[in-house]
């Protein structure tokens, strides 16, 4: 068994992460635009001046989705300074906060000052804030992480560590749903969404796609409140145990996605359905049926019928692959047909992530790690 | 994601490298494949994105399976099934019960 599963990595490693995450995100900051790299050479003093004129815009609420975007993307960003930073010594753990936030500050200032020079981009002092307010917050969900993980790796016990991963996964997962955060406030906002409502209620996932592509979206939906399902079984006494019934689980199951479901037809740029409910309750019922076989399973024996398996899986797997990406065709184009057809700045890395939504983006990054 | 799992399953730990090319390869395929249907484009951030996501799946597979390892033998073995008494030769008799839940501390 390993007794390394709540090691947390190295300072170097998120050094090196944190560095590839900056460029990154000077990249897709600067050289991406919706015509491609377009620099365009301006008196760096000049420049400065308009930076420092930097305004504030009153945006409307069909702006709020993106504001909150922009400090969702920096929360990653200010979680790996503070990790590259961060003392054994609790005295200087307030200083490392403190410069965790001035580097973060530095970094987007930066970023900013050199997107005046990429033409149409604009800087605002919204974004600022909102990726000021983002790097704070990764750094402190650092700080909150780092304690909460040191004394599980002291503890060393590997199903309170499991327990630990399922309710960062279940944090994850009701972001990732609830995305772009965009939440109704106003009282205008309030009532376009409740006129929304009668809509969620007949709908249904997959919008015109063909039926057995809306399967798989509904089953990959289903499936991922399965570690859901496995988290509801755990219950403390002493050590965590699999201990709540199936009819416990569901019943907390229901009211989880229910509460989402609640919760995402106050987003304002979301899609809700109500028929999730029922998809999603599914998946936490056989997570925790799962759970509960797996508790009772011989490990390696599993693990052996488990690979055994995996040849009968590839064919499966690549027709679902193929399917999903709509290539289970007859109707191709020839080579000049698909050259005419394709548009060169998609070869630009990122690019695709930048001309839509980012909501939109971190949900086709998802769909592509899953597949 | 599952290139990943499947080699991990086939072939056990440290094929990170190999998860990262086969992963790629066929993203790469589908993606060019996408270009050549009416309406449909590729997207290169696919391959980079399946290529690290089958990586990353074959580094975190022995951990998560560790902790599953840990999980079973928290608990009770499963009563044996009359069937499989039956096919390893055991009588009744000699038919292991669990007794209860076996603590490790």
């Amino acid at each position: 068994m390993r007794h390394d599963i709540l090691s947390w990595p190295g300072r170097r490693r998120l050094g090196c992460l944190c560095l590839i995450y900056a460029a990154l995100t000077l990249y897709s900051s600067t050289i991406i635009g919706p015509l491609g790299p377009h620099f365009v050479y301006r008196d760096p003093a000049e420049v400065f001046r308009l930076f420092l004129a930097t305004p504030y815009v009153a945006h409307g609420s069909d702006q709020r989705a993106d504001w909150v975007a922009n400090l969702l993307m920096l929360i990653p960003f200010g979680f790996l300074v503070a990790g590259t930073v961060w003392p054994s010594r609790p005295a200087f753990r307030l200083p490392a906060a403190i410069g965790t936030v001035l580097i973060c500050v530095a970094t987007i200032l930066t970023i900013k000052y050199l997107q005046l020079f990429f033409p149409p981009r604009t800087v605002t002092l919204n974004y600022i804030v909102a990726q000021t307010l983002g790097s704070v917050i990764g750094c402190a969900c650092f700080a909150a992480s780092h304690r909460r993980f040191s004394l599980a790796g002291r503890r060393g016990d590997p199903v309170a560590a499991l327990v630990l991963f399922l309710r960062l996964y279940l944090v994850a997962l009701l972001i990732f749903l609830l995305m772009p955060l965009d939440f109704a406030l106003s009282a205008a906002d309030l009532q376009t969404q409740i006129e929304r409502f009668p809509d969620t209620l007949l709908a249904l996932p997959g919008g015109d796609r063909p039926l057995a592509m809306r399967a798989i979206l509904i089953a990959a939906a289903g499936a991922a409140f399965i570690p859901v399902g496995m988290l509801l079984t755990f219950v403390k006494a002493g050590v965590y145990r699999v201990r709540r019934g199936i009819l416990s689980v569901a019943c907390i199951g229901l009211a989880i996605t229910t509460g989402v479901f609640a919760f995402s037809t106050l987003v304002i740029s979301a899609a809700p359905m109500m028929v999730s409910i029922v998809y999603r309750s599914c998946g936490i019922v056989l997570g925790a049926v799962w759970i509960r076989w797996l508790s009772r399973q011989d490990p390696d024996a599993l693990r052996g019928r488990l690979r055994r398996l995996v040849p009968w899986a590839i064919v499966p797997y690549l027709v679902v692959l193929l399917l999903v990406n709509r290539l289970l065709s007859a109707d191709w184009l020839s080579v000049q047909d698909a050259i005419a057809q394709a548009n060169p700045l998609g070869l630009l890395p990122l690019f695709d992530y930048y001309i839509v939504t980012k909501a939109m983006a971190a949900k086709n990054i998802v769909g592509h790690a899953v597949l | 994601m599952p290139i990943g799992v499947m080699l991990w399953l086939r072939y056990g730990n440290q094929r990170g490298g190999r998860a990262f090319v086969v992963a790629a390869s066929v993203s790469f395929m589908v993606e060019l494949a996408r270009y050549f249907r009416p309406g449909l484009e590729g997207d290169i951030n696919a391959v980079v994105v399946a290529g690290l996501s089958a990586m990353f799946a074959t580094r975190l597979l022995p951990v998560a399976w560790s902790m599953l390892v840990a999980l079973a033998r928290q608990s009770a073995p499963g009563p044996l099934r009359r069937w499989q008494m039956l096919s390893s030769g055991m009588t009744g008799e000699r038919m292991p019960r669990p007794l209860g839940d076996v603590e490790h501390f």
